[in-house]
């Protein structure tokens, strides 16, 4: 099912973001030995500023196909956030069994590093007039909501984590050794960009960005994109099979929403799921932040709701511990490209399932669980892959 | 009321410094974010209310800006049973946390509009 892939990250990329595209894309044919004319089926996503850091009027499905020379039957347009990449292997997935596309290209990725150049030099200022302007709206309560200052998305995460330490007695140092867990995985990845030594007392006492969230708490804008195939034919790939899946929408914003900001839609999305958790050997869980990795791991039901503190201090979360998370080191280690974290940790579970996690692999990496996450805990998709026997 | 009606009357009650909130007549649903309709039951038959503008935070996350100021962003539960999502604006930073009692007061954010903000009580 999974026919090729390909990715590349950097921490800031100077070409434009059509050449990266056009790079992973190349690399995943070859591994798939298809040639673009054997592509019916492309599906993208795309927001404003952080593709080549221009304003998308439209159709970027067209856009991008279009240069790369390939005439699809079927499209589609994902625009789940951080959960977009997940989301986009399981429609793919869905298109290809449902016979209405034989091989589909799926493409994510831009420049993370453009939206930190907005939001850190003016950008939200002026995105906030713009938007009073009503030249573009993200929210029918736009005008409501963009007129006070926020960090958007820190802030609401940052809101998560506080009110998951007032409701729980969560520490700031339980948080800090999720993240430390992560490091220690990526020490051992090769493709990691963020590595090296790190303790709890070195991310309790980095910068605080957005109380109670610090700097290591937080993904870092990264340049990146990643193309995969999935489709009908044989591959030099594993047999890769979407073992069971769950994917749920939050509309609401969030302050209009019925359940506690501590709950992510994972809760409803795992529902879905008809697979036994304590056969998971790898899980790769979204993590743009965090309080993320630990209200998913919650939420998915490893442990009820508000015990995740005491779960990260008796577990071991690491790639040589009982309950491998983030095999690679997950988006706080990697970098989060544009359209979010989503493409690190599908990518990465693309990796241990065949086997080519170089430094990091867990053995016996059969059924892995890939969790997304987008948007202010608005879209969550899960997947367990596997190969079906 | 159409939307654009409703949205409009928010603004004038921003500025005579009222905190407004709808009610649903058909379905009770209280709600806050401007539309004309109720997204519990669909019913038109809505009324703009006026709140007594005091709650307690939900949630709060206090950040510093790129001019050094520090700024916070929260949730507030208004006693009337509707979250609003604004900044609050405080002298004393430690007496910001969830479940303090705040108050509504407004500020023009863009000329000649206010909007609404809170502040602790002390």
């Amino acid at each position: 099912m999974l026919l090729g892939f390909s990715s590349k990250y950097e921490k800031v990329y100077q070409g434009s973001v059509l050449d990266l595209i056009a790079e992973t894309v190349g690399e995943s044919l070859d591994m798939a030995k298809l040639e673009p004319k054997d592509i019916d089926g492309v599906i993208t996503t795309w927001l404003p500023w952080i593709f080549d850091g221009t304003l998308a009027i439209g159709f970027p499905e067209n856009y991008i196909s279009e240069y790369l020379g390939i005439k699809p039957r079927f499209t589609d347009l994902v625009q789940y956030g951080g959960a977009s990449a997940v989301e986009m292997f399981y429609r793919a997935y869905k298109a290809v069994k449902s016979g209405e596309a034989d091989r589909v290209l799926c493409i994510v990725g831009g420049k993370g590093t453009l939206m930190k150049k907005q939001l850190r030099e003016g950008g939200v200022e002026k995105l906030s007039e713009v938007e009073l302007l009503n030249i573009l709206r993200n929210n029918p309560f736009d005008e409501f909501i963009r007129i006070y200052r926020d960090m958007d998305p820190i802030s609401f995460y940052a809101m998560v984590a506080a009110r998951h330490s007032k409701l729980y007695g969560t520490t700031d140092e339980q948080r800090a050794l999720l993240a430390v867990q992560q490091r220690y995985n990526a020490n051992s990845n090769e493709r990691a960009l963020f590595k090296g030594p790190l303790t709890v007392k070195d991310v309790t006492n980095s910068r605080v960005v957005s109380t109670p969230l610090r700097l290591l708490e937080i993904t870092y804008p990264i340049d990146g994109v990643l193309a995969f195939i999935v489709g009908k034919g044989t591959s030099q790939l594993r047999s890769m099979d979407i073992i069971s899946y769950g994917d749920v929408v939050w509309p609401e914003f969030f302050a209009e929403r019925d359940i506690d900001i501590v709950y992510t839609p994972t809760v409803e999305s795992v529902k879905k799921i008809d697979f036994n958790l304590n056969k998971i050997d790898a899980f790769e869980i979204y993590d743009a932040f965090t309080i993320m990795v630990l209200t998913e791991l919650e939420d998915l039901g490893l442990i009820e709701k508000g015990k995740i503190g005491k779960f990260v201090e008796e577990n071991d979360l690491t790639i040589k511990g009982n309950i491998p998370v983030n095999t690679g080191g997950g988006s706080l280690n990697m970098g989060q490209p544009a359209y979010m974290s989503g493409i690190i940790v599908l990518e990465e579970a693309f990796l241990q399932f065949n086997n080519m996690a170089k430094g990091n692999q867990v053995s016996g990496a059969d059924h892995i669980l890939v969790n997304g996450l987008g948007g202010w805990n608005t879209h969550a998709i899960t997947l367990v892959i596997g190969e079906k026997k | 009321m159409n939307l654009n009606e409703i949205i409009q009357t928010y603004y004038e009650y921003f500025n005579k410094e009222k905190l407004p909130y709808i009610k649903c007549a058909n379905c009770g649903y209280v709600f806050y974010y401007p539309r004309g309709i109720c997204p519990k039951c669909l019913s038109k038959k809505l009324s703009i209310m006026e709140s007594k503008g005091e709650g307690e935070i939900y949630s709060e996350t206090k950040f510093v800006n790129e001019r050094g100021q520090v700024v916070i962003v929260g949730l507030i539960k208004l006693e009337e049973g509707f979250i609003v999502y604004a900044n609050i604006l405080t002298d004393r930073l430690e007496n910001v946390s969830i479940n303090r009692k705040v108050k509504v007061e407004f500020k023009e954010a863009i000329k000649g509009q206010k909007f609404p903000f809170f502040t602790t009580i002390s």
